[in-house]
């Protein structure tokens, strides 16, 4: 029991903490390991063999066999001995200034008091313990513009949402006036999404290198106030900046993406991480997540109707597959063997109908490998009323439990686009066609933009190079054979479709609005590209852009195009939003997006 | 090795606080070299001086000279009056408003005044994104090819190497990884700043302080917009260093030099750039530099300083010296200038040379470095018993005339002129080097020899020079070896970036491409990259063809750019000229540089094909002077080897003395070096054959001679007389290894370091001992044959004829009464008299005295 001179003591010896305060780990401690000392002492670089990035690693003797941390006792522990160390050299953070008297005091009481840990995992990475930051206030106007890395209409079109320095800003479409400034936000925001309901944005960014963040702002508090909160929900906290956020379409789950590689599921209802995957070996760009569930299963030729003709595999290996696509619109797309059935909804309630059914007829192995498609529609479809209503039936009694999962498409500067289910981050396959040695795609292009087909099971991915490819995703999974012969499997352009587009640079980002892809790039030019319907022209050697829209002359971050007006924008590294009539191309407004700069 | 913020945090706080001591003292440093001296004067340059716009700096130097003439290095000891328009630390000027005043600067008792404008202070000065920030990044190391600036950089960030590609820099810097790097808001949350501050973890670490000066430009470029410099901004042209030569003498603790970098632009403008350019040393075990240029000596030995600033490098030459305890110079013999240069320098850093060799090192040592030979038994009882005060200058003379020499250093040319069996037929490779033999045996110039080489054109069956181009098959081979044999340099990593250790641009390599870029090789008509050995290939032109640099696509011009050819004209020819023009800077001194290394064991600058700025040589004055003779007498090969042989400095002993024995480099004392391989399985065969059987293939090319200058002889007959000759040739130079035209690559030559001639690199030639060379000594087929057959040679000798024969022939020396003494009892106790000579003749060749050189 400590006696009154000794009270005295710690009082005067306990700065800002206060009287007989506790040294947390988690708020005083963990910050100043994350700044100071996981540069040199974390998984990556371990110098001297000891690492903090946990706190079971903390506690733990690197190369020298002094033990660190040793509870109630700072002088045997050797982090205080070398944080206090006399000479420069020796003294940690080496080759850096020393730790300043007040934090080395808290280590010292915090190893007095017993070096307990307040987190809820051990072995959590320390910078996960940090608590969301508090960002500051942006400057009142702004000396120079600032690169706009996202935009987002809102859901009337008559206002546009573009990201600005700690803040989201609000531009009238109409005027190109500022109409809000919503703060506490990241320093750089990369990202901006609509909840399916449209009652929520969720805002991605971060600080480069060190931070990232998802924030989720209320919409409905926007419109009440003109000083609106800055106290945003945080979603999660990331080591880095989170570039590109995606919602299911049933709102459950949110998507996101960064520069940490990774990709990571967030379930909405309780806000909790459900997955997280790091495939990636380069920043993921941008994903998306398909409106269509896909499952499959294998079965046992006995049951094979005769319906059914096996090709050698399957024959082979006494079994074949059933695939089933479940689309949001009810539709759906079920094959076994050799047959696929694709349907089309009409009307609300009542069930789809057949559309088409392709006779798949695969032949060879390795180099002969060969698959032909014939398809029948319209009236054929009748001679084929057996086998159609085979698959139908298939559809109705596909088992609940093996209902599939949506895919999450990633586009990463690795060059690939990853395929995952929706359900738990499993890799389903990896699509490597934007790498090629040979042929008019010859290139090695790192990628900016993905984005799902609606009502189809093709993904469109681009960046780098002249093209942007069309896909599906379970056929490049069946066609991701062996280097030898997947040269001249991707040469056959049934399994890719290519729309040229020939940007003297790359592509930055990609938006699908209805049929429609629009796509910015690094010269500073937007065109919108046809992707379903007549005007759709897929071709490697025919540039193929419908619109063109003039304005920009710069590197260009962000697109967007309104659902509800024919409107679309574009900003990017001037800081610049250039407003166009998506139809006839005519520039309808333009402004820098900052609050009234100061010319200097 | 960069001028790093990290690397000696130690020496620049000491100094800050040591020169606030003075000048509140106003007394001299106690760990200056001046407390012994006695300054006469102090000299202050600039001079004058204008320092334009508000970030103007300028470095200045105050040297104290003594009255013996030693210049000392007084800049952190004296002390600058205050001023209005100028703020001085540590001797470095900083702009503070215009005006115009003089600046007192004092040590102790000794002034200088200067003279200083400062204008346009108030005027806006953007930092210029090559001329600072690129130079500052160079400088912390950002762009160095273990970090940002190598392929693909680091952490998204990629730089050119050293920043020679600035267009590459502007795309990752300013707009690079969605502009990650720069955030012209709030320029101190740019990761350019944050990063290099350790503010984030930073796998570089920390490279810049906040309070630093490139920190605070840093920020103002990011804060002016991350703006690039317009098409038409000066660039600068040269840049120029002071002192770019000193003595100093470390005086109780270390001796210091404050360096001053200026650059010069094009348009008139001169900047100062000391802080920042980048510092390094050739040579840091005897001395540091640190980041504001300042040099300190921590041991005797001589460092180039090499300052780098962006494409610009420039070398600076400090010797530093100190006093040994004991040491007392005693003068040592000079032959001829050769000695005078050494010795001045040995003298300079306190090593005291050894005395001369004898008699039987001296004679051994000669024929193995100008014949590749062993002495024979006669030649040594005949040198050892000579009493002429001149023998051994005579004996050189005989050597130089011998055609041993010429063969040998006919072998030593076609080993950079990669004459092999790959690529030649056997026939072919001996004419070719034939004719390399013919040009050292009549002592053609060496100018000559080269343009000839570099020129040839036409059937290489016919010319034989022509197959330089045959061998080295293609025009960057050519480039390459051209410039590693005769211009000392290493150019080949100028192939892809600038040189970052020289100040060969990406462009220069492409300008001697284009020299050679003409040549078309063809067989039969047809163009043919890789001919057959054995195939006639024909040399030809296609005048105008040029190469292009591909980073850029722009086709460059022959080297030199400066001169004017005619378009008919091959361009080979002025690049000869310009390559063999008596002051061209790399052709005479690479040429003697090689002759000395041949010599001496070691090269003046070493390795001998990498002459930079930044690898001086070890006596620059010798080095310079050599040349200059070998200029001024034709490019005479003879002469300067001559020169170099009759030097008291080639003839030293090996024995290291107390006072030279941790010298390696000044030739305080000769060199032990183990026999090449070739002269290795010379010695051996020579050792153990005795000279009868190369007497006789002598004899048997005499007399084919004789019968072919008959002019009685019919077709036939001639042609049989042709044949003989040509074989009997061919016989006498098979024998010995070191007078081949071109390797024989067997498995003891390869141990020893035999080279494949695939490079003209120097390397080739290895030097490291193996175990497979001792494998090879003990147990070789052909050690094993040969000691056979000297056994066969000795045995019908008495028992002290023998030891003595063996000694000489082996050792090249008369033996000793205790070595004989022990052979005659080997002799007589064995059972096996043929065995016993075997194991005498095999353990005189694993011995250290005969597979080295003493």
């Amino acid at each position: 029991m400590p006696d009154m001179r000794s009270l005295l003591v710690i009082t005067l010896c306990l700065p800002a903490t206060g009287f007989g305060a506790e040294i947390s780990f988690r708020r005083q401690l963990a910050p100043i390991l994350a700044q100071r000392c996981l540069g040199c002492h974390d998984n990556r670089k371990t110098e001297g063999r000891y690492a903090l990035h946990t706190f079971e690693l903390f506690l733990k003797a690197g190369e020298s066999g002094e033990i660190p941390i040793v509870a109630g006792n700072p002088n045997d522990s050797y982090l205080f001995e070398k944080l206090t160390d006399p000479d420069d050299d020796l003294r940690m953070p080496q080759k850096d200034d020393a730790l300043q008297t007040e934090e080395i005091e808290l280590f010292k009481q915090w190893i007095e008091q017993g070096a307990t840990f307040d987190g809820p995992n051990k072995s959590d990475r320390i910078v996960t313990l940090l608590p969301p930051r508090e960002h500051p206030p942006p400057p009142e106007v702004y000396r120079v513009p600032i690169p706009v890395f996202a935009i987002k209409f809102s859901l009337d079109g008559k206002s546009l949402f573009t990201g600005g320095w700690h803040e989201l800003l609000v531009w009238d479409v109409e005027s190109g006036k500022l109409k809000q400034r919503i703060t506490g936000l990241p320093q750089r925001i990369q990202c901006i999404e609509y909840t399916p309901d449209g009652r929520t944005l969720a805002i991605g960014g971060g600080a480069p290198g060190e931070y990232g963040e998802i924030r989720l702002v209320d919409v409905d508090n926007l419109a009440a106030t003109e000083q609106p909160a800055s106290n945003h929900e945080v979603l999660a906290v990331w080591e880095d900046l989170v570039l590109d956020l995606a919602f299911t379409g049933d709102a459950r789950s949110l998507i996101a993406s960064g520069a940490d590689n990774s990709v990571r599921a967030y379930d909405m209802t309780n806000r909790q991480e459900s997955w997280r995957t790091t495939q990636h070996v380069n920043w993921v760009t941008a994903v998306d997540v398909t409106d269509y569930r896909f499952a499959e299963q294998r079965v046992s030729n006995a049951s094979a109707h005769a319906l059914f003709t096996l090709n050698e595999y399957e024959s082979k290996s006494g079994s074949h597959i059933q695939q089933h696509w479940d689309f949001a619109d009810s539709s759906f797309i079920v094959r076994e063997a050799n047959w696929e059935l694709e349907t089309v909804a009409v009307t609300k309630g009542v069930p789809p109908i057949a559309e088409s059914l392709t006779k798949i007829t695969i032949t060879g192995i390795g180099k002969t490998y060969k698959v032909e498609r014939e398809t029948f529609s319209g009236d054929s479809l009748r001679s084929h009323a057996e086998i159609i209503e085979y698959l139908t039936n298939l559809h109705e009694t596909w088992p609940m439990e093996l209902s599939g999962s949506e895919f999450v498409v990633s586009s990463s500067m690795d060059r690939t686009v990853k395929v995952f289910a929706r359900l738990d981050g499993q890799l389903f396959t990896t699509y490597k066609g934007h790498r090629r040695e040979f042929g008019p795609l010859a290139g090695l292009h790192r990628l900016f933009g993905v984005q799902s087909e609606p009502n189809s099971r093709r993904i469109w991915s681009g960046g780098e190079g002249q093209h942007f490819h069309g896909w599906n995703p379970v056929t490049v999974r069946d066609e991701d054979g062996t280097a030898a012969d997947m040269e001249a499997r991707f040469a056959k352009e049934y399994s890719v479709d290519l729309i040229r587009h020939d940007f003297p640079g790359p592509v930055f980002s990609i938006h699908r609005s209805g049929d429609h892809l629009l796509a910015a790039s690094a010269s500073g030019q937007v065109k919108q590209f046809s992707i379903a319907g007549p005007n759709a022209v897929f071709d490697v050697d025919k540039v193929s852009a419908q619109r063109t829209y003039d304005g920009h002359h710069d590197h260009l971050f962000a697109i967007d195009a309104s659902n509800s007006r024919p409107l679309v924008a574009a900003s990017g590294f001037k800081g610049e939003v250039v407003i166009w009539n998506q139809e006839t191309t005519e520039v309808l407004n333009r402004f820098i997006a900052a609050p009234t700069i100061e010319i200097e | 090795m960069n001028g790093a913020m990290d690397r000696r945090p130690k020496v620049r706080s000491m100094a800050k606080p040591l020169a606030n001591a003075l000048l509140f003292l106003g007394l001299m440093a106690t760990t200056s070299s001046a407390d012994d001296e006695r300054f006469e004067r102090i000299e202050v340059t600039p001079t004058q001086m204008t320092l334009a716009g508000q970030r103007a700096t300028a470095q200045l130097l105050v040297t104290g000279v003594a009255s013996n003439g030693h210049v000392v290095d007084l800049t952190r000891e004296a002390t600058f009056s205050e001023s209005d328009v100028v703020s001085i630390d540590e001797g470095y000027a900083r702009s503070k408003q215009n005006g115009q005043d003089s600046i007192d600067v004092r040590v102790g008792e000794l002034q200088a005044r200067i003279k200083i404008t400062v204008s346009q202070v108030a005027e806006p000065q953007p930092v210029s994104f090559r001329w600072e920030t690129l130079a500052i990044l160079t400088k912390q190391g950002c762009n160095s090819g273990s970090c940002h600036g190598k392929p693909n950089g680091r952490g998204a960030l990629e730089l050119s190497l050293n920043a020679f590609d600035s267009k590459l820099d502007e795309r990752s810097l300013v707009r690079g990884s969605f502009v990650r790097f720069t955030e012209p808001l709030v320029p101190e949350q740019s990761l350019l700043l944050k990063k290099p501050t350790l503010r984030i973890p930073h796998g570089g670490g920390k490279r810049l302080r906040t309070d630093d000066e490139p920190y605070s430009i840093l920020r103002q470029w990011i804060y002016e917009g991350c703006k690039i410099d317009p098409p038409d901004f000066p660039v600068c042209v040269k840049v120029d260093l002071e002192p770019r030569r000193r003595v100093i003498r470390l005086a109780d603790g270390s001796g210091q030099q404050q360096m001053r970098v200026v650059a010069y632009f094009s348009d008139g403008s001169t900047r100062d750039v000391t802080r920042i350019a980048t510092f390094t040393l050739s040579n840091d075990a005897i001395a540091s530099v640190d980041p504001a240029g300042l040099v300190t000596g921590h041991g005797r030995g001589q460092t180039a300083v090499v300052v780098r600033y962006l494409d610009d490098i420039a070398s600076a030459y400090f010797t530093f010296v100190q006093d040994v305890a004991g040491f007392e110079w005693k003068d040592a013999p000079e032959h001829n200038y050769v000695d005078r240069l050494v010795n001045q320098k040995l003298r300079q850093l306190q090593y005291q040379p050894s005395g001369s060799c004898d008699d039987a090192t001296f004679l051994r040592r000669l024929s193995l470095d100008v014949r590749g030979l062993l002495p024979t038994p006669n030649e040594v009882t005949e040198f050892l018993a000579d009493d002429a005060c001149d023998k051994r200058e005579k004996l050189i003379e005989r050597f130089l005339d011998s055609p041993e020499y010429a063969r040998f250093w006919g072998l030593k040319m076609a080993d950079l002129l990669r004459i092999n069996q790959t690529v030649l037929s056997p026939e072919q490779a001996t004419a070719y080097s034939r004719w390399v033999f013919e040009s050292i045996e009549t002592n053609e110039p060496y100018d000559q020899f080269v343009t000839k080489l570099l020129t040839a054109a036409g059937d290489t069956s016919e010319v034989q020079p022509a197959n330089f181009f045959r061998v080295t098959s293609d025009t960057k081979m050519v480039t390459e070896s051209v410039a590693q044999v005769f211009m000392g340099s290493r150019i080949m990593c100028a192939q892809c970036h600038n040189h970052p250790y020289e100040s060969w641009t990406q462009d220069n390599y492409y300008q001697i491409a284009s020299a050679f870029h003409e040549i078309e090789r063809t067989l039969g008509g047809e163009k043919k990259k890789l001919p057959a050995p054995g195939s006639d290939v024909t040399i030809g032109l296609m005048p105008g063809r040029a190469m292009s640099n591909p980073r850029t696509g722009i086709e460059q011009p022959p080297w030199p750019t400066n001169v004017h050819r005619s378009p008919e004209e091959d361009n080979r020819v002025a690049f000869v000229r310009w390559l063999t023009s008596p002051d061209n800077a790399y052709f005479a001194r690479v040429a003697v540089n090689r002759i000395w290394s041949h010599l001496m064991g070691r090269g003046l600058v070493e390795p001998v094909d990498d002459f930079r700025s930044s690898n001086p040589p070890v006596n620059v004055e010798l080095l310079d002077a050599l040349a200059q003779d070998f200029a001024k007498s034709g490019f005479d090969r003879k002469e300067i080897t001559r020169t170099i042989l009759n030097s008291q400095t080639y003839q030293r002993s090996s024995d290291a003395i107390k006072f030279n024995e941790t010298d390696d480099e000044l030739f305080s004392h000769a060199r032990v070096r183990l026999l090449s391989a070739e002269q290795l399985q010379d010695a051996i065969t020579r050792f153990c054959d005795g000279d009868d059987r190369f007497q006789q293939l002598e004899q048997e090319l005499a007399d084919a001679k004789i019968e072919l200058a008959r002019d009685d002889l019919d077709a036939a007959t001639r042609e049989e007389a042709v044949k003989g000759h040509d074989a009997a040739r061919q016989q006498l130079s098979s024998y010995y290894m070191t007078q081949q035209p071109y390797p024989h690559l067997t498995t003891f030559l390869r141990a020893f370091g035999q080279p494949e001639r695939v490079t003209a690199c120097v390397c080739e030639r290895r030097s490291e001992a193996s175990l497979d060379q001792t494998l090879q000594l003990m147990n070789s087929e052909l050690v094993r044959k040969l000691v056979k057959r000297a056994q066969v040679r000795l045995a019908p000798l008495l028992d002290e004829e023998l030891a003595e024969q063996v000694y000489l022939s082996a050792l090249g020396r008369p033996s000793r009464e205790q070595e004989r003494t022990e052979i005659r009892k080997h002799l007589e106790a064995a059972d096996n008299r043929g065995e016993a000579i075997e194991d005498l003749v095999w353990a005189l060749v694993n011995t250290n005295e005969f597979m080295f050189q003493h």
